[in-house]
């Protein structure tokens, strides 16, 4: 946490001290009146362990457990039992610095006692009185108020810290804050009443109930975003155990993933697509295992056989993704990333817009990577040059659209040319140059009857095409 | 192994299904002749279970499961006072109408799955209703009788019974899935019940607490509760279903990707996944955990990707054809490769040992190698020497081989197994 300004710490005191006057006076509440020392001892404890179970995984999801805690506090037993029970997060964060803690605490006290205020002075019906007289639907409108208020309350503290710390425009913030905010409050106020009904049959015991369902729902969130990260590492790290097959592309199919990307939301893209996008952009050349290293490694010509080889990398990258079902778009991306808008590129020499569009963006996005990369035959071009490439390439090979987007993404993020993860072996920089596939400016080996390599790969592609839909792993599986 | 609707029927499977099925007509049948007891009651848990039934799901660990649609039907069975319009009402059905509803409902909430094609599960209906069925049994004489009504002094008392009935009715719901389970998987009972008691513990504490909260909170809120609790469950439930599509798509990528060796000519076609499914077959009939099985397979999957880093690729990709100290570098190579995701630990480790021998002449046995390890050893070795051939002769020459190396290559235990599982593939492919 960066250093404190006098104002911020100026502002945390102020924060402290209006929070600790409001939780003595609760003390000195509950001593007079001892009926409201049990929701105090039931609900405080369920407060700590829902903020105990928050996690960083979860800050992305609108599933918090102590809103409706804290709505309940009130709603059970009036401005007393929220602002303590707010107060019992101090607790925790043991080894986070005090002007946090008792920012976050005072924080909940604050907002408990300002959504009990309103709640009171709008005649809310306390719990004990929606058991006897049944649950009406009139008696939401005391409910929202209170919500709308903790929302005012919390986004006015968090303001505060921001115009204090860092000096930002408060209006901007303010009122996506405030927007953002007021669905899942709303519904944490739902929940906040369901405790409160509960508590009313059946006292803390059925009012604890409630936040199970809520608790198992975060739970099960958090092994999502777990299984997620764990799934980005593992694909990312077995492609990038492919490429060291390759020794020039390492590092390439990430950035032509990040590329892609780049090019997809200046698009518009829907976020579905971009995802499946930027997998297929991670995946886009793993058929180039099927390739011998001896071919991929070779300097110097290619004979029409190589050729054949490497025109083949596409289809066989198709066939290896297929099971993958969620990408269905991406094994069009994959499967035709080397066509070209004129209808001279593999694997099924397609043209214009017959070409998939994630293909159309993964081209683009390969040749781009390739050029900015080092090669044994030259050094790396520069953005400015390759775009310039690009460009004069347009419209033969590339889709104008996507070089366009490209060349203003770039305007608004600069490309970074290392790959996130550089091993930085620099004996390997060393080995044989290599015929790069992807690279548009290198003349295409010149055999004299291309024509059969092309036929190959496109007879490949064909039977590709049949198999759509089959496994073909199933064929003579051990079953 | 593809699942056919004949599987459904195997082991402890049609014993829950003719259970279900008893239960369901006896039902309806007492419900027929004494009429329905408050109908709107019956018929909104009944729209309830039927929505739950729409919207069912299939939870991590193929388990089909309706939340919302247990959750009602508990709450139907566990029903006290009731608020209706006309104020607060006992209510007096009895356990075959609770029983009755919910067949009714499951079957209305069935059919448009089936009607697109989508088979259901039958034991996974018939457990529902049992347990419906038994939650009701244990409560509702109790109630209707009146023998709950001295529990109103203490009001934690009531919601702590029904808490307690409901955590008995998962632990029967979890006997039930694991005796199906078995028979259809070929899974210790024992580990069975392990795996379902766990998989409890997190979609089932929500449904029974949902079950818990309609029921009480009906006492005040009438109809009101039936959709408001409904909602937090149907979040829970679309959390597990992209918990549950995200280990799919996991799963789907290794497989894919376990293909590198096998595009890049170094491994026959298919033996990546033939030695991943004879392994599991293995692991499962051994008693490994569901997440001890998944890192089975993933390692399966991934056993030879340590061939990438040879030069020259070896003969067939057959590693059984090697020596040990090629096999282990083998390995080695691959365990490297695992780990650097960082998230694969125990995959490379099982990777890293496979290259293990049982025993070593004269020394003790070595406890340390994972036991995965030593089935992928074999199931490996297997496929091998027989790869996607169907021809008995060579199968029958394959085990012959295995069994020979017991003394010290594999672990006997584990061949004995395989061997059963081979046999019985060869009964179905003859």
């Amino acid at each position: 946490m960066p250093a404190l300004r006098r104002a911020t710490r100026w502002y945390i005191a102020f924060l402290t001290a209006l929070a600790s006057a409001a939780v003595v006076a609760a003390a000195f509440g509950v001593r007079a009146e001892p009926d409201l020392l049990q929701p105090v001892l039931v609900l405080a404890p369920l407060f700590i362990l829902a903020a105990a179970l928050n996690s960083p995984l979860l800050a992305q999801v609108k599933l918090s457990a102590n809103v409706p805690i804290l709505i309940a506090a009130y709603l059970i037993g009036g401005w007393e039992v929220a602002c303590l029970v707010g107060a019992s997060t101090i607790v925790l964060k043991q080894g986070e610095p005090w002007s946090r803690r008792l920012f976050n605490t005072s924080q909940w006290v604050l907002m408990g006692l300002a959504g009990a205020l309103v709640y009171e002075a709008l005649d809310g019906t306390a719990a004990d009185a929606l058991y006897h007289q049944g649950f009406a639907a009139w008696q939401l409108i005391p409910i929202a108020c209170s919500i709308l208020t903790v929302i005012i309350v919390n986004a006015a503290m968090m303001l505060g810290v921001l115009r204090c710390q860092e000096q930002i425009k408060v209006a901007s913030v303010w009122r996506s804050m405030v927007l953002t905010s007021a669905v899942p409050y709303f519904a944490y106020g739902l929940f906040g009443l369901l405790m409160a009904v509960l508590w009313s049959i059946g006292d803390g015991f059925a009012a604890a109930l409630v936040l199970i369902p809520l608790l198992v729902a975060r739970w099960a969130f958090a092994q999502y975003a777990e299984q997620r990260q764990a799934y980005e590492a593992t694909i990312r790290s077995l492609v990038q155990a492919v490429e060291t097959k390759d020794h020039y592309t390492r590092g390439h199919s990430e950035r032509v993933s990040r590329a892609s990307v780049m090019i997809a939301r200046v698009l518009g893209m829907r976020e579905d697509r971009v995802e499946a996008l930027r997998y297929a952009g991670i995946l886009h050349d793993v058929g180039k295992l099927g390739v011998p290293t001896r071919v991929l490694q070779k300097s110097g010509p290619l004979s029409d056989l190589e050729y054949a080889a490497i025109q083949l990398h596409p289809v066989r990258g198709t066939e290896m993704v297929r099971g993958i079902a969620f990408l269905e778009e991406a094994y069009a991306g994959i499967l035709h990333h080397h066509e070209r808008l004129d209808g001279r590129g593999y694997p099924s020499g397609l043209q214009g817009k017959e070409i998939p569009e994630f293909a159309r963006v993964i081209a683009v996005a390969d040749a781009f990577d390739s050029m900015t990369s080092t090669r044994s035959y030259r050094g790396a071009r520069g953005v400015p040059e390759a775009l310039v490439e690009l460009r004069h390439c347009e419209s033969t090979q590339f889709d104008p659209r996507m070089v366009r987007a490209l060349v203003t993404a770039l305007q608004a993020e600069p490309w970074r040319t290392v790959g996130p993860i550089d091993q930085g072996d620099a004996d390997v920089e060393l080995s044989g140059g290599s015929y790069d596939h992807d690279d548009p400016t290198v003349e295409r080996p010149s055999g004299h009857d291309e024509a059969v390599a092309i036929q190959a790969a496109r007879a490949e592609a064909a039977e590709e095409r049949q198999l759509h839909g089959k496994d073909v792993l199933q064929r003579g599986g051990w079953s | 192994m593809r699942r056919t609707w004949l599987d459904e029927f195997a082991g402890g499977s049609v014993l829950v299904i003719v259970g279900g099925l008893l239960f369901a007509v006896a039902g309806i049948a007492a419900t027929a002749v004494t009429g329905l007891v408050q109908p709107s009651i019956a018929i909104a848990f009944g729209a309830l279970i039927a929505v739950g039934e729409l919207v069912r799901v299939n939870l991590p660990g193929d388990r089909s499961a309706a939340p919302l649609g247990a959750a009602a039907g508990l709450a139907y069975a566990l029903l006290g006072d009731f608020r209706g319009p006309d104020g607060l009402m006992r209510t007096d059905y009895d356990v075959g109408q609770v029983v009755a509803v919910t067949s009714v409902a499951i079957l209305v909430g069935t059919i448009p799955h089936v009607a697109v094609g989508q088979a259901p599960r039958l034991e996974a209906l018939a457990r529902r209703v049992l347990v419906a069925g038994f939650a009701a049994a244990l409560f509702r004489p109790l109630y209707t009788s009146g023998a709950l009504d001295g529990l109103e002094g203490r009001r934690w008392a009531l919601p702590a019974f029904m808490l307690a009935i409901v955590v008995l009715t998962g632990i029967v719901d979890a006997l039930l899935a694991a005796l199906a389970r078995s028979g259809r998987e070929r899974i210790p009972f024992a580990s069975a019940v392990r795996d379902e008691l766990r998989a409890l513990l997190g979609i089932g504490s929500a449904i029974g607490a949902t079950g818990v909260l309609i029921a009480l909170a009906a006492e005040v809120m009438g109809y009101w509760a039936l959709p408001i609790f409904a909602l937090p469950l149907l979040v829970a439930q679309f959390s597990f279903r992209r918990y549950a599509a995200i280990r799919a798509t996991y799963l789907q990528t290794i497989r894919a990707l376990s293909r590198v060796t096998e595009v890049g000519g170094y491994t026959e076609t298919g033996h990546a996944q033939r030695v991943a499914r004879l392994s599991l077959a293995v692991g499962r009939e051994m008693g490994l955990s569901e997440a001890q099985l998944v890192d089975l397979e993933y390692a399966a999957l991934m056993h030879d990707i340590g061939q990438l880093s040879l030069t020259d690729p070896i003969p067939g990709g057959a590693t059984v054809m090697v020596s040990s100290e090629e096999q282990r570098r083998i390995a080695e190579l691959g365990a490297e490769v695992i780990r650097q995701t960082g998230v694969m630990d125990r995959v490379a480790t099982i990777v890293d040992r496979q290259a293990e021998p049982y025993r070593r002449p004269g020394q003790p046995f070595d406890a340390g190698v994972p036991l995965a390890s030593r089935v992928i050893r074999a199931a490996n070795a297997y496929d091998d020497l027989v790869g996607g051939s169907l021809d008995s002769d060579r199968r029958l020459a394959a085990l012959e081989r295995l069994r020979l190396g017991v003394a010290y290559e594999y672990d006997p235990q584990v061949v004995d197994i395989l061997t059963r599982a081979v046999e019985r593939t060869m009964l179905v492919d003859a």
